[in-house]
């Protein structure tokens, strides 16, 4: 058995709806379905935006 | 930032949480983003946080927990996102409120703490005004002024436009 020490990375970002567990699956959607709605209406700029 | 905030630890992929403690009791709260990969020429996240339930293993963001700290769970959120744009310089942050009175929230949080919020950090408020039932003026997404009701936010770094 290894005696490594398992060191933290810190936080990483991963793809929507991979949680581990699929914690927060049920979050991550509603909030992401309420995001989606309003920016299908109302676009983020991006190019403009940035100044 | 001056703000008082909760001490905030690293849950992975994208979550922090913090304890939220008051006259109810302590609560966990988690914050998450979440990358929206419907976009995959910006880095847009979604923010969200709420109570934690271990039960359900969900995130919470409808009850009101009414712990007398919302200013400081809202200070905390905010510090969090400045600090997850510090290390992603190139995202934007999108945030919404399950409901118009939770957005109205996050607007008084936000305009609390701008003058503080330093200034290679960018807000933006989705202004929608309406009149007689119509659009008036065309939607905006417009640098955010304290007062206005805004619908959502955006907040980014301007670190690398900079010259």
């Amino acid at each position: 058995m290894s005696n490594r020490t398992q060191v933290s990375t810190g936080p990483k970002v991963v793809k929507e709806g991979k949680q581990p567990g699929k914690e927060a699956s049920l979050f991550i959607e509603k909030k992401m379905s309420q995001m989606r709605e309003t920016l299908k209406k109302y676009p983020i700029p991006f190019d403009t935006i940035k100044k | 930032m001056k703000a008082n905030i909760y001490a905030v630890s690293p849950h992975g992929n994208g979550c922090w949480k913090f304890v939220s403690e008051g006259r109810r009791g302590r609560f966990e709260v988690r914050i998450l983003f979440t990358r929206d990969f419907s976009e995959p020429d910006h880095k847009l996240y979604n923010l969200g946080f709420g109570v934690w339930n271990p039960l359900t293993r969900e995130i919470d963001d409808s009850i009101e927990v009414r712990n007398g700290d919302m200013d400081r769970i809202l200070a905390t959120v905010g510090v969090t996102a400045l600090n997850f744009l510090e290390l992603n310089p190139d995202s934007f942050i999108y945030a919404e409120g399950s409901t118009a009175a939770r957005t109205r929230k996050y607007q008084m949080g936000i305009a609390a703490y701008l003058a503080d919020i330093p200034d290679i950090f960018r807000i933006k408020g989705l202004l929608i005004e309406t009149k007689n039932g119509q659009l008036n003026p065309p939607p905006t997404w417009e640098p955010f002024r304290v007062g206005v009701n805004y619908r959502a936010f955006l907040l980014h770094s301007n670190v690398l436009y900079l010259k």
